[in-house]
């Protein structure tokens, strides 16, 4: 049941998220005028580079190709650099004028502009006119992308979901439908497999049977640490490295597979209890590093204090989980 | 009980340091220095810098080596302090200079109280989730990992030294080589095996994500399955099924120059995958508030049990919950100052705005928590924009709605970042043993201090250092610019409202699995460009494969110093090269 329930979310997750993540038509529509005006504008660019690219070899100019003065900083009067910022400023200004004078982009106004380049060709040269004619033609082709884009408006908020519910909406509550039954199903699985890892049973790693014993391990070993540091000299440094070669050990053997169990322990027993169990567990483990910590500072009577406040909350951890197991 | 006659014969020490007026005061000036350095880096280059790292280095530097007195949990204090400082930096510089790009008028002094208050309401609300995100759900927090690893390296043994030092050694060398240009930051395969764009097959040369996925293993699979479910089953079907448009329908007989880009980056990644996983995201925070709530309603019982422990005489780890109630409320209140301030709110509306604000951040502070706890990568700007989108429409959407909504945003984007980095210091903590409580107190005493340093940063680039923005090449703001756009955008009403509903239902239906965290893994892998996600799989694949060869304990001794190092590594090689670039302005 859990492979077919993992198998249902897989599809669900990939149906749901491919018509969840859907544009709805409006925005569709949006994407479409934007993207042709996009493409037909780089054509316009290519045809334009093209044609002063020809025209620069044959050493011509034209108004609509920049010329090496369009790339040299700006001068003023005085034939003084002006600041960057000022210029930045000044172009800003300048496109804000132009913007609120510009008249608003027509069919009318791109065709008078082209006719009026087409009437006054650069050069007699036929490759550049041929180069000339595809930059004109290629502004042509962008007349009805240009003003598709100039026209399409942002789909409101509202627009877009109820846009997107209508078209994609079905086949998305379809792939939601299936990521509830196939989580739900896992769900159910993986609890009736840890209800069925009942206590002595077969003592699988990690399962709760593994738990208690390596708890009660933890238990007895940290608290021999404290017995036996807290009855000698806590500052002697042979003292000292037996107490971390030890605390190293009991992190390793016992805290870290404890704490990698948690979800069987979470599954068998409900998160309350789990919480319960894992509150002085990770508090036994945080002393046990400060223990740890103490002892390479060389600070004696700290470490003494945290193992044994690392045995003690070992202690409620025991308590716990038989509490835990009786419920 | 009898005191044993050891303790009795124990010379007399001074108590253990950790939570000392060194350690504080060279973390404030430590975060202080970095907040002014990374808000530059921010503007300059889009991002900040981690600032524990740094500050654990340093601590050793001064704190052992200079004042030869200081201890493990005394330099997490050192580094708690300066990275809580320094969180300002990338909070401030990526919302601030939208409010500058975009010619409003505004006062400093609303700026001031929302990004002060968004400091402490992060750290309020993320105090209580210590217990369940780092006890109960041990994430990895693979940050917190490298820098508790370098905190302990001074005991670890050579042998661990080594491993740490080499795997520095090989993120630095790999991101200089990458940096220089001898090796690329990112390696495509598409051209090679003919593959369409929008199929990637790329990953990036980063040490600190390959280091994080070998520190995540098995836990971090479904990120990477969710990232090959969003780039190789939903993208390919999207374009094979008409939902990009094609080149027949934008009018072409053949597919235009660089429409493979076009369909994958501004269409698929901006439009669809990205903001769907910002649902996914949100819809598997909410699920998984939900699924552990038992577990939730025990941790902060725990508080309150220590509250009433410490109301006793003894001493307890956690910081009073009373405390924590009192910030949220005092938090509020700011906020709601700063929107009476910042704009022309009616009452309601700067109720409403500071209300949500807060019920976002903290909502948004689980998720950036959770993600960067899980995978070492956190959603924030992502989290900060959806919050400014909020915000905006709760402004009213008009236009005087910019600069309450921008205002509201810098405490929403610097109180996320807060929570991130207070988590990731509390696992630092909690592996070498530090006192919870010690370290929220020096948190939430420093957090307000980043803030007029970052700001008076961006002030003082605007007015005098020649300007920010898009139009200067040297400090063009992304972030900040971005943001500007997004405001420009969300004016004319384009938010997009079906992918967060439509995410955010996927993401409640994964909340169901028993895998905790499962939906922000999917919804952050669908965030993310695939190339971070795959660099991050190879780390977590390897992981596994090295687990099961060597066993769990081999993974401790060996594996986690190694990955620390890549992390490490990689995070002060960045520092190195921004540096140098702000020296010899290249």
């Amino acid at each position: 049941m859990k492979h077919i329930g993992l198998i249902i979310l897989i599809v669900g997750v990939g149906l749901s998220a491919a018509y969840g993540s859907r544009l709805s038509p409006a925005e569709f529509d949006q994407k479409v005028a934007l993207g042709a005006s996009s493409f037909r504008d780089a054509d316009v660019a290519a045809a334009l580079e093209a044609f002063c690219e020809a025209l620069g070899e044959a050493e011509q100019a034209h108004a609509a190709c920049p010329t090496e003065d369009d790339a040299a900083p700006a001068e003023d009067a005085d034939g003084e650099e002006v600041a960057e910022d000022e210029t930045a400023e000044d172009e800003a200004a300048e496109d804000e004028a132009v913007a609120e004078e510009a008249p608003a982009v027509t069919r009318e106004s791109l065709e008078a502009a082209i006719a009026a380049d087409r009437a006054n060709p650069p050069t007699d040269d036929a490759d550049l006119q041929a180069e000339y004619d595809a930059w004109l033609s290629a502004r042509e082709a962008a007349i009805d992308t240009t003003l598709a884009a100039a026209e399409a408006g942002v789909p409101s908020p509202s627009d877009r979901l109820s846009g997107w519910a209508g078209d994609s909406g079905p086949l998305f509550g379809l792939g939601l439908l299936l990521v509830v039954i196939g989580a739900s199903m896992s769900r159910i699985a993986v609890r009736k497999e840890a209800e069925a890892e009942g206590e002595g049973s077969d003592g699988r790693e990690g399962g709760p049977v593994d738990f208690g014993h390596l708890l009660g391990d933890a238990r007895d070993r940290v608290s021999a640490m404290a017995t036996e540091f807290g009855g000698g000299d806590v500052q002697d440094p042979r003292a000292q490295t037996k107490l971390k070669e030890a605390v190293e050990g009991v992190l390793g053997d016992c805290i870290e597979p404890l704490t990698t169990a948690g979800p069987q322990l979470q599954i068998r027993y409900g998160l309350e209890a789990f919480a319960h169990v894992f509150d002085p567990l990770s508090g036994a483990e945080r002393r046990l590093n400060r223990t740890w910590s103490a002892i390479v500072d060389n600070h004696g009577p700290e470490a003494l204090d945290s193992v044994q406040t690392a045995a003690a909350l070992l202690d409620r951890t025991v308590e716990a989980l038989g509490a835990a197991t009786k419920k | 009980m009898s005191e044993t006659p050891a303790r009795a014969a124990a010379p007399e020490l001074p108590p253990y340091r950790e939570l000392t007026v060194a350690a504080a005061v060279f973390g404030v000036i430590i975060g202080a220095v970095m907040t002014a350095a990374f808000t530059y880096v921010a503007l300059k280059l889009g991002f900040t810098l981690p600032g524990s790292t740094v500050a654990a280095i340093l601590g050793f530097a001064v704190l052992r080596g200079l004042l030869k007195k200081g201890s493990i949990v005394e330099n997490n204090i050192n580094q708690t302090i300066a990275s809580g400082v320094n969180n300002a930096s990338a909070g401030v510089a990526f919302t601030f200079p939208a409010l500058f790009l975009l010619g409003e008028d505004f006062s400093v002094v609303p700026v001031l109280l929302s990004a002060i208050g968004g400091s402490f309401l992060g750290i309020v609300f993320i105090i209580p989730l210590r217990k369940q995100m780092i006890e109960f759900e041990r994430l990895r927090f693979p940050s917190g990992i490298a820098v508790a690893s370098l905190l302990k390296s001074p005991g670890a043994g050579l042998r661990q030294a080594q491993l740490l030092g080499g795997g520095f050694l090989v993120g630095c060398l790999f991101h200089v080589a990458a940096f220089v240009g001898v090796i690329p930051e990112e390696i495509s395969l598409n051209h090679a095996f003919g593959i369409p764009e929008y199929i990637p097959l790329a990953f990036g040369i980063s040490f600190a994500s390959l280091g994080a996925g070998l520190l995540s293993g098995k836990g971090g699979l479904p990120f990477v399955f969710g990232g090959m479910l969003a780039w190789w089953v939903i993208a390919p079907f999207a374009v094979g099924f008409g939902g990009v448009p094609s080149p027949e329908a934008l009018g072409f007989a053949s597919e235009p120059g660089g429409w493979e880009s076009w369909a994958t980056w501004p269409v698929l990644y901006s439009s669809m995958l990205r903001p769907l996983g910002i649902g996914v995201l949100i819809g598997g925070a909410l699920s998984g508030v939900i699924a552990s709530f038992p577990a939730l309603k025990s941790a902060i019982g725990s508080l309150a049990k220590s509250t009433k422990t410490a109301g006793t005489g003894g001493e307890s780890d956690e910081l009073p919950l009373q405390v924590l109630i009192g910030g949220i409320i005092a938090a509020l209140v700011v906020l709601f100052v700063a929107a009476q301030l910042a704009g022309d709110l009616t009452l309601v509306q700067s109720l409403l705005v500071s209300v949500i604000g807060t019920i976002w951040l903290g909502l948004a502070g689980l998720i950036v928590a959770q993600a960067t706890g899980m995978t070492d990568i956190s959603p924030i700007s992502g989290m900060s924009l959806i919050g400014v989108t909020i915000m905006f429409f709760l402004a009213g959407g008009g236009e005087g709605a910019a600069v309450p909504a921008i205002i509201l945003g810098v405490a929403v984007s610097i109180g996320i970042g807060q929570c991130a980095d207070m988590m990731s210091d509390l696992k630092s903590g909690h592996l070498v043993g530090a006192t919870p409580k010690r370290q929220q107190m020096a948190q939430f005493a420093v957090a307000w201090m980043g803030v007029p340093v970052a700001v008076g940063v961006i002030y003082l680039l605007w007015g005098g250092g020649g300007g920010f923005g898009p139009e200067n090449p040297d400090l063009s703001a992304p972030q900040g610019a971005a943001l500007a756009e997004v405001i420009a955008s969300l004016g004319q009403g384009a938010a997009p409202l079906d992918k967060y509903v439509a995410g955010t239902a996927v993401g409640l239906g994964l909340g169901i699995f028993p895998v905790a965290g499962l939906g922000v893994l999917v919804g952050l892998a669908m965030y993310l460009p695939f190339y971070i996600t795959v660099t991050y799989g190879i780390g977590a694949f390897t992981s596994i494969a090295l687990q099961k060869r060597f066993g769990a304990k081999w993974m401790g001794t060996t594996l986690v110093p190694v990955a620390a190092g890549f992390i490490i590594g990689e995070a002060l090689t960045s520092l190195g090269y921004v540096l140098l670039q702000l020296a010899f302005g290249a």
